[in-house]
């Protein structure tokens, strides 16, 4: 065989066409970090376990039938809705008043899940979309439970808070829906795999594939635009830049801080949507891969910055798809006797999650403010 | 204050008594035998199937038991996750246990040589009723296994690969015991019958999207695919490579082949897998029926493969431990002296002796094709 390896465009296109969609994948996880650090200034390690609470909302919304562990989802959606609406009901001045809020947030809460668990013929927009508030709900409650408490308290006890909020949720999560890897119907996948794809995409996208990424393009650049001109844009956007300044002009930073977590978490909740649709895998553990990959793309793109969050997805996206590509082989019988002992003799593939980590901490040591220059941020 | 020598003894009695009264006589109190395996986790489906097989076999010791006034004997659960880190902390506390005169376990072949070093040091037998790396035997005098080798799931899968023109082969394993080593003696018994692996490509427990790797893997055109691992990942794998219209054969080991989850959970992708495995509750034997029906009357659900070994191993260690008691050092002699066919165990597999290394000598490899739905067992060459 001829020690040049021929580049097959086919293949590389393929390749980076996974990718994007990797990208999307991950930049929409990432863009929960990137809003709640900028403007809360906490690093929310459980964000990607949110993410995980959502896909089995999804699960067990789609599954037909009742199971023990589908009781357990309605008492977690039922607790998350009465602490929200708890949460909600913070202007009232009697705690009396603020349980009635939060037992009639608790009997919603109930409602929609008896019309959601185990029915399975709830249509799947429909679904996706309760699923999606619901998780924005449980954002808002988590919020509320463990970081509210800490107001004014060091970075630092928030770090070990959200680590701790982290590990109590998937350790809940493989107590009360079971620890075995779940499978997203079939029917379903293969459903949303075949909506229409545009001829000339035929081969790199399916259908879902081609909906992930327009989906992420639409919703970052909405959202951008929403940050820039809307009153809510406007207050979150303050608040990022001085919290004490913001107040004094009369804008409501905890309403803020809310908002975000809200808004995190919903992006989390379609995220979600969107993975175990493709990829047909729900465990507990699942947030926490997927949230470090995410939390490095937030870091690579320039954490507190939404455009960045999807270039730092798009980024790791493309690293991780196209590294099996590269075919050490032929380069190493180019090179003279004895050199090539210094080449690895392991697959690139093998690695890909490491060299993820390694440009992560590269991009921390040479440019902490992420990939793209302060100067391009402002000319955009 | 002070101190009088008949108070200091009358307390040490008080106390060592206290102490000594929970306690159940070791004479005639139930027997414990612990039982290593991944009871949570991505595995916990292997686990509870092995822990019911076992469980299965000691209850009907027990109501014989019952019925001649012998000991009744009792399962300690050591739930390892199906991570070897996991196993060794179950192993640290089965072998501190002075209660545990011996090990059933680990299932993994990554817990079982993760833990035998612990279970050495205490002079604690186990016994293996899932692990086929090759190295499991051969790494502990104490350790024993009911099931086959790796390598020979290897040499069935290269010989049909050969039989029916399948020459480039790829390879996709995961990253741990089990995995490396049946992709390496693979390749060992592929080097034998001039098949050329086109590349090798690797994965963890936690990868969820495997198209870069089959990207990989299709640029190579391969006329089969070598699966070496476990089905919840693999399950996940097949899928994307028949959506990426990779049309290889694929060619599994028993990590796939036993397990009728694989089939459920990828579907259509799953149609034309070629797997080695025990395929035990497939192949129809006469005693297994028995075996099948009671399970199902217990447990409500088909058992597998798996679940015939750990009853196997179960009456094993009965067996064992009526003849010889509990003490740790007799019971290791007494599994070493299965050591010829004559002296063989009766199991539903069939007679279980063991090799010098404390692999049972056993060539009961199956291959088996899936066709809508179901695994059919095909006859091996």
């Amino acid at each position: 065989m001829a020690s040049v390896s021929i580049v097959d465009t086919h293949l590389i296109l393929q390749g980076a066409a996974n990718g994007l969609t990797l990208g999307c994948l991950i930049g929409l996880l990432a863009v929960g970090y990137s809003l709640v650090y900028g403007v809360a200034r906490l690093i929310n390690f459980a964000h990607g376990d949110v993410f995980t609470l959502a896909g089995y909302y999804i699960f067990f919304f789609v599954m037909t039938g009742r199971s023990p562990h589908s009781v357990n989802v309605m008492v977690f959606l039922v607790a998350t809705c009465a602490i929200a609406a708890f949460a909600w009901g913070h202007s009232l001045r009697r705690t009396s008043l603020r349980l009635v809020v939060a037992f009639g947030g608790a009997l919603l809460g109930a409602g929609i899940a008896t019309f959601l668990i185990g029915r399975g013929t709830t249509p799947l927009v429909l679904t996706v979309l309760a699923a999606v508030v619901l998780i924005a709900v449980a954002g808002v409650a988590f919020e509320y439970l463990v970081y509210r408490p800490l107001e004014g308290a060091p970075r630092l006890s928030y770090l070990v808070a959200a680590i701790g909020l982290s590990l109590t949720l998937q350790a809940s999560m493989q107590l009360l829906f079971g620890s075995e890897r779940r499978s997203f119907p079939e029917q379903l996948h293969a459903q949303l795999s075949r909506l229409p794809v545009p001829g000339f995409l035929v081969g790199y996208f399916s259908g879902l594939d081609l909906l992930i990424v327009g989906f992420t393009f639409a919703i970052t650049i909405a959202a951008t635009w929403l940050a820039r001109s809307s009153k809510y844009g406007i207050a979150i956007r303050a608040t990022a830049d001085d919290p004490i300044l913001a107040t004094r002009i009369g804008i409501d930073v905890r309403a803020a801080k809310v908002q975000v977590f809200a808004l995190g978490s919903a992006l989390a909740g379609v995220a979600a949507f969107f993975f175990i649709a493709r990829e047909r895998v729900l465990e507990p553990t699942l947030g926490y891969t997927q949230g470090v990959l995410a939390f490095a793309a937030a870091v690579i793109g320039g954490i507190g910055r939404l455009t960045g969050a999807l270039v730092g997805g798009l980024f790791i996206g493309v690293v991780l798809s196209m590294l099996p590509l590269i075919d050490i082989e032929p380069l190493k019988s180019r090179l003279p006797d004895g050199w090539s002992a210094f080449l690895p003799s392991f697959n690139l593939s093998d690695w890909g999650i490491g060299i993820v980590y390694f440009l992560l901490a590269l991009v921390l040591v040479i440019r902490p403010r992420g990939i793209i220059s302060e100067q391009f941020w402002r000319d955009v | 204050m002070r101190f009088t020598k008949a108070g200091t003894f009358a307390t040490l009695a008080l106390f060592i008594f206290l102490t000594q009264c929970g306690r159940p006589n070791p004479g005639t109190g139930p027997i414990s035998i612990g039982f290593g395996g991944p009871l949570t986790g991505k595995q916990a489906n292997y686990g509870t199937m092995c822990y019911r097989g076992a469980e299965l076999r000691l209850g009907e010791i027990n109501a014989n038991a019952q019925a001649n006034g012998g000991r009744q004997y009792q399962l300690v659960r050591g739930d390892d996750q199906a991570t070897p880190s996991q196993a060794v902390v179950v192993a640290q506390e089965f072998a501190a246990n002075a209660q545990i005169p011996m090990v059933l376990g680990h299932f993994n072949s990554s817990c079982s040589l993760a833990a035998q070093k612990i279970y050495e040091a205490a002079g604690l037998p186990n016994l293996s009723y899932g692990s086929t790396n090759d190295d499991v035997g051969k790494g502990s005098p104490l350790t024993f296994r009911t099931p086959y080798k790796n390598s020979l799931q290897g040499k069935t899968l290269a010989n049909y690969a050969v039989a029916h023109n399948l020459k480039r082969i790829a390879i996709l394993a995961e990253n741990e015991d089990y995995g490396r080593g049946l992709a390496d003696v693979f390749k060992k018994s592929a080097g034998e019958l001039n098949l050329t692996i086109v590349t090798e490509k690797s994965y963890n427990s936690d990868t969820t999207d495997y198209r870069p790797l089959l990207l990989g893997i299709s640029k190579e055109k391969p006329d089969a695919i070598l699966l070496a691992g476990f089905y919840p990942q693999l399950q996940v794998a097949a899928v994307q490579a028949r959506a990426m219209k990779i049309n290889a054969v694929f060619l599994a080991g028993d990590g796939v082949g036993s397990s009728l989850d694989y089939i459920k959970n990828a579907g259509t992708a799953a149609e034309g897998t070629v797997a080695t495995g025990p395929f035990l509750i497939e192949n129809e034997r006469p005693l297994i029926e028995g075996f099948k029906r009671k399970f199902k009357e217990k447990y409500g659900e088909e058992p597998d493969s798996w679940a015939v070994y750990a009853y196997d191993a179960a009456g094993l260690a009965y067996t064992v431990i009526s003849k010889v008691g509990t003490d740790r050092a007799a019971i290791h002699k007494a599994l070493s002296d299965f050591n010829s066919k004559d002296k063989a165990f009766a199991g539903l597999v069939g007679p279980i002796w063991f090799d010098n290394d404390g692999d049972a000598v056993n060539e009961d490899v199956s291959l088996a094709i899936v066709r809508n739905g179901r695994y059919v067992v095909i006859p091996v060459r």
